[in-house]
């Protein structure tokens, strides 16, 4: 069979995926001090206010043990989340994880969340969350504040379902009552991955 | 293979001492000879290429022990020995020229194969210790039920894939 040796046009170009050039974050002068009118607010113009963590906490503490659907926790998140989305600039879903994960922890840093890592176990994605703050025992206020903040950053819907140790998994929330269940069962974070599948598997 | 190696550098190592009173060209023929011999005769096999992921660190006793390479050379060309491969097309009754300057003094060299064959073995986990892991392929390989990849910051290894690539993903899964 004789071989078609013309060079096409195409053959001339080379495809190359196209690096996303995400900006890196940058916290310089995120906080805005006025001492004269008594006021902190961040770069965007949000006005934000220090408190101690014995002092949040108490508070998330109590709204736990009521039964609140924790919203503010959740709003919180959003926040945090807009911020991150600000700084990307641009939409974080075609961007790399490395970036929306150092302005993710970046944000979360700033505001005094903790240190936020992120692990791939096969299709799942596991959020830790190190020398954060002791919001509640159950890491409940610390999901939904999560699942506020990533739901923003992505633009999606997205639960974080607390595995324990502040561990969370990142999934969609139709899934958190069978993988808190398995959590409160004792069950390891390889245990409850492995009893997941991706739909229609 | 290095015990090998080593007792290969001290047989030629002998056998260059004992050639030390009776290396001087005994005619003008010789020398022309000498000249004439193809220097590739000389040249040690190259070494194997390195194994992908699986360099040994460079303080380790197997990479001293690669030095002995160029040592061997050398040793080869003061004692007039030839690569086995090399033989074959060595004249008999003959012995192949050295090349390069004569060695006066082989004492380093057999302290060095002294000092190398005192060292302990190296376990083989660490001979084969890469450099820096491959994250592509830990990737490939890792099974599901460990991570596959960590990050911290701007650590995290997924290879081409965006974030709305690991997030599709994530949100399609389902209790089994």
């Amino acid at each position: 069979m004789p071989q078609d040796l013309t060079r096409s046009v195409g053959n001339l170009y080379t495809h190359e995926e196209a690096e996303v050039q995400t900006p890196r974050f940058d916290p310089g002068g995120f906080y805005e001090f006025n001492l004269a009118s008594g006021a902190v607010r961040t770069r965007d113009g949000e006005r934000v206010v220090v408190v101690g963590e014995d002092t949040l906490s108490a508070l998330v503490a109590l709204a736990v043990a009521s039964g609140d659907d924790l919203g503010a926790l959740r709003a919180l998140g959003e926040r945090f989340g807009s911020h991150t989305r600000a700084s990307l600039g641009d939409d974080p879903a075609g961007a790399s994880p490395e970036a929306v994960l150092g302005h993710s922890a970046s944000v979360l840093a700033l505001f005094g969340f903790g240190r936020v890592s992120m692990e791939r176990w096969g299709d799942a994605m596991v959020i830790r969350v190190a020398s954060s703050p002791q919001l509640d025992e159950t890491g409940a206020a610390a999901g939904c504040l999560l699942s506020g903040f990533f739901s923003k950053v992505s633009g999606r819907g997205v639960g974080c379902i607390p595995l324990g140790d502040s561990t969370f998994l990142l999934g969609d929330p139709e899934i958190a009552d069978a993988v808190s269940g398995w959590a409160k069962q004792g069950l390891g974070v390889g245990e409850i991955i492995g009893r997941l599948a991706p739909e229609g598997a | 293979m290095s015990q090998g190696r080593i007792a290969r550098l001290e047989t030629l190592l002998g056998r260059v001492q004992a050639n030390r009173g009776s290396r001087a060209p005994s005619s003008g023929s010789e020398a022309v000879s000498e000249a004439r011999a193809p220097s590739s005769a000389h040249v040690a096999p190259p070494p194997s290429p390195p194994t992908p992921h699986a360099e040994p660190r460079e303080s380790s006793p197997a990479s001293r022990r690669r030095l002995l390479t160029p040592l061997e050379q050398v040793i080869e060309t003061a004692s007039g020995a030839q690569a086995p491969a090399e033989e074959a097309v060595t004249t008999p009754g003959t012995r192949a020229a050295p090349v390069g300057p004569p060695i006066d003094d082989l004492a380093p060299a057999a302290a060095l194969i002294e000092r190398v064959r005192s060292e302990p073995e190296p376990p083989a986990e660490a001979r084969l210790e890469p450099l820096a892991p491959d994250p592509v392929r830990a990737a490939s390989v890792a099974p599901p039920s460990s991570p596959i990849a960590m990050a911290s910051g701007e650590q995290l290894v997924t290879g081409r894939a965006t974030f709305g690539d690991l997030l599709d993903r994530a949100l399609l899964l389902r209790p089994r």
